[in-house]
């Protein structure tokens, strides 16, 4: 940590304003985002429908994008380039540099955007009304790929600056252990990169190809089977900053020390090597996927499961030790001496408490029979909007009244407005997730502009669609309400004066540090190459399946270019004359 | 006061997520209730813990959480 006290903008101010830069961005994207939904909310219900059920898909594939590509990931960037030049104590090696991975994000953002807009302009021929699950047989604007590839190679870029630094430092530091927050960047960034390499071959090979007509088919299962292989892992893309702030400002926050920076570590090796070898439990309904490699898929999201029951344990321990440190005591007598009128660890804490919910519901989703009763409906939307819309948002809500005076130099505007905002999140979301997921459970479908049908009601378990509904609607226009009243105190507070006294940047030190955690865990190569195994043993043998039926470039047939044929060819002969030395 | 103010907050906002799946609860153990009964059941189970909440703590402790 810097032993140059001050804030952040006092230590880094060049870091600074790429920080608070990539984080105005996400501000921007949540204000857009969150208006989508809000008009989504109102659609489905037939409450005010201002657009065409046609355009319905479009303002989906705005609102989903923009929430869960955009502000969340321009503020995980944010939150990395903090928690590496902090906790190395240097700032990034070629600002030039920073700044030039900065643009291709923004740019790549623009270019999907204005592909999406464009089907509202008349007499333009753009649309890119795929939704944020972008694989065949929709198809897009070529700028909707285009932007979505300058964006996912803009976030490598970002990584790549965070390794640079990291090579840096342990050139001058030889002997000393990756320090805890550099140590959760790096982790996430390499299976960041080892996952969205498949939906950079699905988008550059098939996908801008087939938009652009230089290719007349693709293979449907395969683009979806590639985007699945990105799709859960972004998941915890997105949740690994927030897991970040879990372990290193909520126990600074309760005022206390994270308990172990061990299994901190552990939990994010845990996460590298598991995250991507589980997305076809996204396909468990795919008719093109044999049921081994599902099971297999399986099992392995239901290990994800320990690294999630670990952070439990760590961060709830270090709460409660924060706690006693201020005094409190007995055996739940202690929640009562946490820091509850802070909006930076309300909003942390609630969203860690709907993370929990989100985990039953999860592991719903992860069953491979029980999936089949809620798969498509709007179920998943219910999940997702508790794990991304709740455990990464709030949080990152709640640490932008942490971060803003860091960045800034200025003290936030209202911190009890902040403490209104995160609650009104809490319960808003308290009603639409449940009523998404109660609306699930009697076949409700996802993905739907009117899910009204004539002639049939849904059998609905506890009082009626319209009650159903209704819980939409409150918790819909509650969660947009919240969304303002941040972006209110963000912008009174960055219009405000500069102030003298702001906390001193850093983060929470641990009651067991690195020295009890052994050497094995810092060993990145490792790891990567574990986590390389566990892909190619997952994804091998389904995606080699789906070739040789539907062919590369797909309808059916032959595999094609001829390579892949001969590489199978290769393959069987290596395996009959392995098969018979050994018999 | 047992509680902080902003820790009362925090908890009445915690019993909604309880509140509204405890309908669902008692509604499959076979007794049906309306949305009417449930907010008044919900209020008057915010109320008692404001109540609680209120009263003077018997070992004399105080809220340290603001």
């Amino acid at each position: 940590m810097s032993t140059e006290s001050g804030t952040f903008l006092d230590q880094f101010p060049a870091e600074a304003k790429v920080v608070r830069t990539a984080f105005y961005s996400s501000f921007v994207a949540l204000f857009v985002g969150a208006l989508m939904g809000i008009l989504q909310v109102l659609h489905r219900t037939d409450v005010l429908r201002i657009v065409d059920s046609a355009d319905y898909y479009s303002l989906l594939t705005l609102h989903a994008v923009l929430l869960v590509l955009s502000f969340s990931v321009f503020f995980l960037v944010g939150i990395f380039t903090w928690a590496v030049t902090t906790s190395l104590d240097r700032g990034l090696q070629d600002l030039r540099y920073t700044w030039a991975w900065y643009g291709l994000m923004a740019l790549g953002t623009l270019l999907a955007g204005i592909a999406v807009l464009g089907a509202f302009i008349p007499g333009l021929d753009m649309s890119a009304a795929v939704l944020y699950t972008f694989y065949a047989p929709l198809q897009a604007h070529p700028f909707y790929y285009l932007g979505l590839a300058l964006f996912i190679v803009g976030t490598w870029l970002a990584g790549l600056d965070w390794f640079r630094s990291w090579w840096a430092w342990k050139k001058d530091n030889p002997d000393e252990r990756i320090p805890l927050p550099t140590f959760m960047a790096l982790t996430t960034t390499l299976f960041w990169i080892l996952s969205s390499a498949g939906v950079a071959v699905s988008v550059l090979a098939f996908l801008l190809p087939w938009s652009l007509g230089i290719i007349d088919q693709v293979n449907a299962l395969l683009t979806r089977t590639l985007f699945w292989y990105f799709g859960h892992a972004v998941v915890y893309f997105w949740l690994m900053p927030a897991y970040l702030l879990w372990y290193t400002m909520l126990p600074k926050i309760s005022g206390g020390k994270l308990f172990s920076d061990p299994l901190a570590r552990v939990v994010f090796v845990l996460f590298l090597i598991l995250s991507t070898p589980t997305g076809i439990h996204h396909q468990y309904l795919d008719p093109g996927i044999a049921e081994g490699f599902k099971f297999i898929a399986m099992v392995n999201t239901m290990f994800l499961l320990l690294p999630s029951l670990l952070t439990a344990f760590t961060v709830v321990a270090s709460m409660e030790h924060g706690a006693r440190q201020r005094g409190g005591s007995g055996l739940f007598g202690w929640l009562r001496a946490l820091p509850w009128r802070d909006p930076v660890f309300t909003g942390m804490a609630l969203a860690g408490l709907m993370f929990a919910a989100a985990g039953f519901s999860g592991m719903i989703n992860a069953g491979m029979n029980i999936n089949y009763l809620v798969h498509n409906t709007w179920w998943v939307v219910g999940h997702f909007h508790l794990t991304v819309g709740t455990a990464v948002a709030l949080t990152f809500m709640a640490a932008t009244y942490w971060f803003l005076p860091q960045l800034t130099g200025k003290a936030i505007w209202s911190k009890s407005l902040g403490l209104v905002q995160v609650l009104v999140w809490f319960v808003g979301m308290t009603f639409m997730s449940n009523s998404m997921h109660r609306q699930g459970l009697i076949g409700v479908p996802r993905r739907t502009a009117e899910p009204q049908y004539s002639g049939f009601d849904y059998e609905v378990a506890v009082g009626s669609m319209a009650e159903l509904n209704m819980q939409v609607i409150i918790g819909g226009t509650l969660l947009f309400i919240s969304t303002l009243l941040f972006l209110t105190v963000v912008v009174m507070t960055v219009i405000g004066d500069k102030v003298d006294g702001l906390p001193d940047n850093g983060y929470a030190d641990t009651l067991s540090g690195p020295e009890d955690a052994p050497l094995v865990l810092d060993n990145l190569k490792l790891w990567a190459g574990i986590a390389a195994l566990l892909v190619i043993l997952a994804y091998s043998l389904p995606l080699a399946a789906i070739i040789t039926r539907g062919g590369i470039l797909g309808p059916g047939g032959s595999p094609s270019p001829q390579f892949v044929d001969t590489l199978l060819f290769v393959g069987r002969v290596a395996a009959d004359t392995v098969g018979g030395v050994i018999a | 006061m047992r509680v902080s103010r902003a820790g009362l907050l925090v908890a009445i906002v915690i019993m909604v997520p309880i509140i509204v799946e405890l309908r669902t609860v008692v509604v499959h153990l076979g007794f049906d209730v309306s949305l009417a009964e449930t907010a008044l059941f919900g209020a008057m189970m915010i109320g008692a813990l404001v109540l609680w909440a209120m009263a003077p703590d018997i070992r004399g402790r105080e809220p340290n959480g603001e």
